[in-house]
């Protein structure tokens, strides 16, 4: 009854949507590179860098107005297929990692900067995957010219052409690339412009630092009693993963992981008078930033730096599939919420961070005139 | 139940993975690993069972989950992880895992007139799951995928029914 060989099909040639992939993969390496270097770039004059990354909810090494011309920045990305504990039950997800975290880390370039990544399959994985970075142009942002099997690594260059905040994500195919987003496997680049961040009126934008909150919505099975299943190995849950994201109703809505990964001892720190510079990924769900005690002073909620941020804001809007950014300068003292403003998520399935911001309280903004007392 | 099955071998019924049993099974998950994509197989790599080859060089594999399970009803749901590749897998009765089966060695497939096959699923296309249903007496079980070169690279696993 066996089949031969003969019978293993590509699955890319049944399916319409990999049917691009095919031809994007037929491009030669080559043949991409002058498609994406009209201008005769010369990429081997041009200085090299290594960015370290660093895990979030933290940013790597970088400067906001960038110091001489265009330069490749090199990055290295290992996927691990790692079990992560996401809540205080111990609900455990068989997590697919870009360097062991979720989100995956943040790179940080500047527009017309080159990110060059090496990205590698550890040989212990059972998957393949592969990166569609939204930052870039071409070969379905990547995913075509990056699919790696166990064992194997692949290096992708691209230009950061879009100023902005900017989702990426794994996407080997099929159903695949929703099951790998929604187990952990997606992060988030900053493309900043090369003189800085603006107002929109001309005016420089500074941050003392910045914060990258990767919002991950998970969708873990159940058994007949209703609670929440473990597996032994990655990919063992996947028909039941499909029947729960099916019902687009997800059982966790966290950030940086796992519901609590940034509050109490994880809080986010900042002192009275930091600027601080929020980004939201989201790389598949809508979400609603809210900063509780305080606001989005200046707020780029599509992500695109080419765009004057818009002031003021109580809460805003992350579309699913992107990254926003927001800039607030702390005014009082005490614990913040930063949360989705779906505050059954927020509350009930996990999206809640904490900023813990020391400094004096000042009674012109607010002050408590009577205390709780019985009514007279 | 076991009993009237006796003589009649097995009884395959292959549902929807979404059906839920009203009675008490075992279930086992099977998961197909292929780390190969279409690297070609066509060199017998001598990691097939009673080979005593390194399995952990291996670029496919079966993993079962528990290996071990009570006699009677057992339930396999069956999901093939890999990326390109369509696999099936084979259900077959065997002494141990030291045991050898005879080899195509042309087809590069196991001579499946060797051993009895009591459940299979004939093709599970990527990232897809099927199901099949046996009664199982106490023994060891072999699970493998008997396309071209896919034994032979390690795609099998033994589990026992006490």
């Amino acid at each position: 009854m066996a089949g031969l060989q003969s019978l293993n099909i590509p699955k890319l040639s049944r399916r319409g949507l990999l049917a691009a992939t095919a031809v994007a993969a037929a491009g030669t390496a080559k043949a991409v590179a002058q498609e994406a270097a009209p201008e005769k770039v010369d990429i081997a004059s041009l200085p090299r860098v290594k960015q370290v990354m660093v895990a979030p909810p933290f940013l790597p090494e970088h400067e906001q107005v960038a110091a001489g011309g265009p330069k490749i920045v090199e990055v290295t990305f290992v996927i691990e297929e790692k079990k992560m504990v996401i809540d205080s039950e111990g609900t455990e997800v068989w997590a697919l990692t870009f360097n062991g975290s979720v989100p995956g880390p943040m790179i940080v370039v500047h527009e017309g900067d080159y990110v060059e990544l090496t990205l590698k399959n550890l040989a212990t994985n059972l998957m393949e995957h592969n990166i569609d970075f939204h930052a870039s142009t071409g070969a379905l942002g990547g995913g075509a010219l990056t699919k790696v099997l166990p064992g194997e690594q692949a290096v992708l260059r691209w230009k950061a052409v879009k100023p902005g905040v900017f989702v990426y994500h794994c996407a080997p195919g099929d159903i695949m690339i929703p099951y790998h987003v929604v187990h952990g496997m997606n992060g988030a680049v900053m493309v900043l412009p090369r003189d800085g961040l603006k107002d929109g009126k001309g005016n420089p934008l500074k941050y003392d630092f910045a914060y990258y909150i990767g919002e991950q919505d998970y969708y873990i099975p159940r058994d007949e009693k209703g609670a929440f299943k473990k597996y032994e190995t990655a990919g063992e849950d996947l028909s039941e993963s499909l029947d729960v994201m099916r019902t687009l109703t997800p059982t966790h809505v966290v950030f940086n992981g796992a519901a609590g990964a940034l509050t109490g001892d994880a809080a986010l720190k900042a002192k009275v008078g930091d600027n601080v510079l929020f980004i939201h990924a989201q790389a598949n769900r809508d979400s609603r930033p809210h900063l509780i005690g305080g606001h989005g002073d200046f707020v780029w909620d599509t992500g695109s730096f080419a765009d004057v941020p818009a002031t003021g804001l109580e809460t805003w809007f992350i579309r699913g599939g992107s990254a926003g950014a927001m800039l607030y300068k702390f005014r009082q003292p005490g614990i913040y919420a930063y949360v989705n403003h779906n505050l059954i998520e927020a509350v009930m399935l996990g999206a809640t961070a904490h900023v813990v911001v020391d400094g004096e309280w000042n009674d012109d903004l607010m002050m408590q005139v009577v205390k709780p007392e019985p009514i007279t | 139940m076991l009993k009237l099955l006796k003589g009649v071998g097995a009884v395959l019924i292959v549902t929807a993975l979404t059906a839920t049993a009203a009675y008490a099974e075992a279930v086992v998950q099977v998961t197909l690993i292929d780390k190969a994509g279409t690297a070609g197989l066509s060199k017998p790599m001598k990691l097939g069972m009673g080979m005593k080859g390194d399995m952990k060089t291996a670029k496919m594999a079966v993993n079962v989950n528990p290996m071990v399970v009570s006699r009677g009803t057992v339930k396999f749901n069956v999901t093939n992880l890999a990326s390109e590749l369509v696999h099936e897998v084979i259900l077959a009765e065997v002494n141990d895992e030291n045991q050898t089966l005879a080899f195509d060695e042309t087809k590069n497939i196991v001579d499946e007139e060797s051993i009895q096959t009591l459940g299979q699923v004939a093709e599970i296309a990527p990232s897809k799951t099927a199901s099949f249903t046996l009664e199982l007496k106490p023994g060891k079980y072999i699970l493998y995928c008997n396309y071209g070169g896919h034994f032979m690279a390690g795609m099998w696993t033994v589990m026992e029914v006490e």
